[in-house]
């Protein structure tokens, strides 16, 4: 009986130790790329000020120096495109209300920025040890301008609100810069939160910190959240294109705090 | 940390986050030719995971995938070893462009299209992780492929009969052939992997079965509609 000279032969499986040794190589391999966080030293707080980004609202307290151990920075997934929840909503819809109140006498050469508190959507969410900590965004115009909320969803605010930094883009993104800040707030004094935009085609970015560890993080949508202990401070952002080339480097904090 | 999720025949899959869990033996899927439906809604949660950079993910997405993976690296090349190095380039590769995975609910066809272009420009990807390759450790005697030699030199043999056979084909026919009918993904898959619409891949397909039958005829074969 002629063999069929066009089928293959029949799948084989690889022995399992040497599949187990593959795994165990592909798994350092990939383990590799520095996510490990560590924390060393005491807080200093930098605060680094430039035009760019404009910060709307924020209930980021004083600086509180308590070192915290066991920071983690998980992606948790299936967070892009949430939508929001009433409190998030309520925010984007109170800061719309607050820059309006502005316009009547705006900043030379700025547009200020209004929401589309339809289109709020969330961008990424990371485990931390006080609970998820989510990233929300909503458009402004179609010039590719965002806001943006931190928020911790465990949050019980008597008042509320949302405890966390906050943003719009005061001009539409360009380049490939990156713009971020890194907070510490009193009422999460075991995180600090690097919130920020890398523009261009950024897909991924690696912070360095001041105790010489360093971690990565993924660009969604331009923006990105990192949740690290307290007892380090940002020292360099670098983004990243999909192919793993570098695009920029940011040494300067640029988003305002406070 | 437990991840969980189910296997396509039902069977839990369980892993826990930890560099030094022992593998675990899991139901890997086999190709049930096209039109087989494999996207669910587990395989998307695993994968948007490894988008994010979720390495336990991909722990699981090598564990479903490995074998998968290996024999088609197998079915392209027609060696065994060199296809287990592929398979490990294929995930490297897999690894270092997963932010480029935009639909994670094809995560699986995506897997493929990546394999498809590591074997397409095979030097190019084996120079880029050659490091990595030259740390694995190898065996010299393992006690399976010992047992096991003559049939994997058989099928060796046999497999590249096929490439020859299939060899006439252009290299886009043979890429379908591969994925569509050896591979079993569905047309759908197969269009996602290769990044072309889904009729191309049915022209193609159609087109390479129609060319196999005249080589076929021309062999003194009589026509099979199996491929």
């Amino acid at each position: 009986m002629p063999t069929d000279p066009y089928l293959p032969p029949a799948e084989r499986d690889l022995p399992f130790d040497r599949l187990q040794a593959r795994r165990e190589h592909l798994l350092r391999a990939v383990r590799g790329e520095g996510q490990r966080q560590a924390a060393l030293k005491l807080p200093t707080r930098e605060r680094k000020y430039a035009l760019g980004i404009l910060l709307l609202a924020t209930a980021v307290g004083a600086v509180i120096a308590t070192p915290a151990f066991g920071i983690v920075h998980a992606i948790r997934d299936l967070f892009e495109g949430t939508p929001p929840t009433p409190l998030v909503q309520k925010h984007f819809i109170n800061s719309n209300e607050g820059v309006q109140k502005l316009t009547a006498d705006p900043p030379p050469g700025i547009k200020l920025p209004l929401a589309d508190t339809t289109k709020i959507h969330g961008i990424v969410s990371v485990n931390t040890s006080d609970g998820p900590l989510n990233l929300w965004a909503a458009p402004v115009g179609n010039d590719g301008r965002q806001c943006w909320l931190v928020q911790f969803a465990n949050d019980q605010n008597a008042d509320n609100t949302v405890y966390g930094p906050s943003g719009c883009d005061i001009r539409a993104p360009s380049g490939s810069a990156i713009n971020w800040g890194d907070f510490l707030t009193t009422a999460h004094p075991s995180v600090r939160v690097l919130v920020g935009e890398a523009l261009g085609a950024a897909e991924s970015i690696k912070v360095e910190l001041s105790d010489g560890s360093s971690l990565t993080a993924p660009v969604t949508e331009h923006l990105f959240l990192v949740g690290h202990d307290p007892g380090a401070v940002v020292r360099k952002v670098t983004s990243f294109d999909a192919e793993g080339a570098a695009l920029t480097t940011s040494s300067h904090g640029n988003v305002v705090g406070g | 940390m437990t991840s969980r999720r189910q296997s396509p025949g039902g069977e839990p899959i369980v892993s826990e986050s930890s560099d030094e869990r022992p593998l675990q033996r899991v139901p890997l899927r086999h190709a049930d030719g096209p039109g087989a439906g494999r996207s669910d809604k587990n395989d998307a949660r695993l994968w948007s995971r490894v988008r994010a950079g979720d390495a336990d993910a991909f722990a699981l997405v090598f564990e479903s995938e490995a074998r998968a993976i290996y024999n088609f690296c197998f079915r392209r090349i027609g060696e065994w070893a060199a296809a287990e190095d592929l398979m490990s380039v294929v995930f490297l590769e897999a690894w270092r462009l997963r932010t480029k995975n935009r639909a994670p609910e094809f995560g699986r066809a995506w897997l493929f299209g990546i394999a498809t272009n590591v074997i397409r420009n095979r030097r190019r990807a084996e120079w880029r992780y050659r490091k990595a390759l030259a740390s694995i450790p190898r065996e010299h005697a393992a006690p399976d492929f010992a047992d096991d030699v003559e049939s994997r030199l058989d099928a060796e043999a046999a497999m590249k009969g096929v490439l020859a056979a299939v060899a006439e084909l252009p290299q886009r026919e043979r890429d379908v052939l591969a994925l569509c009918a050896w591979s079993g993904l569905s047309y759908e898959e197969t269009a996602i992997a290769l990044g072309v619409p889904i009729g191309t891949v049915r022209s193609r397909l159609s087109r390479a079965r129609a060319r196999l039958r005249e080589l076929d005829a021309s062999r003194g074969h009589s026509t099979r509609e199996s491929i």
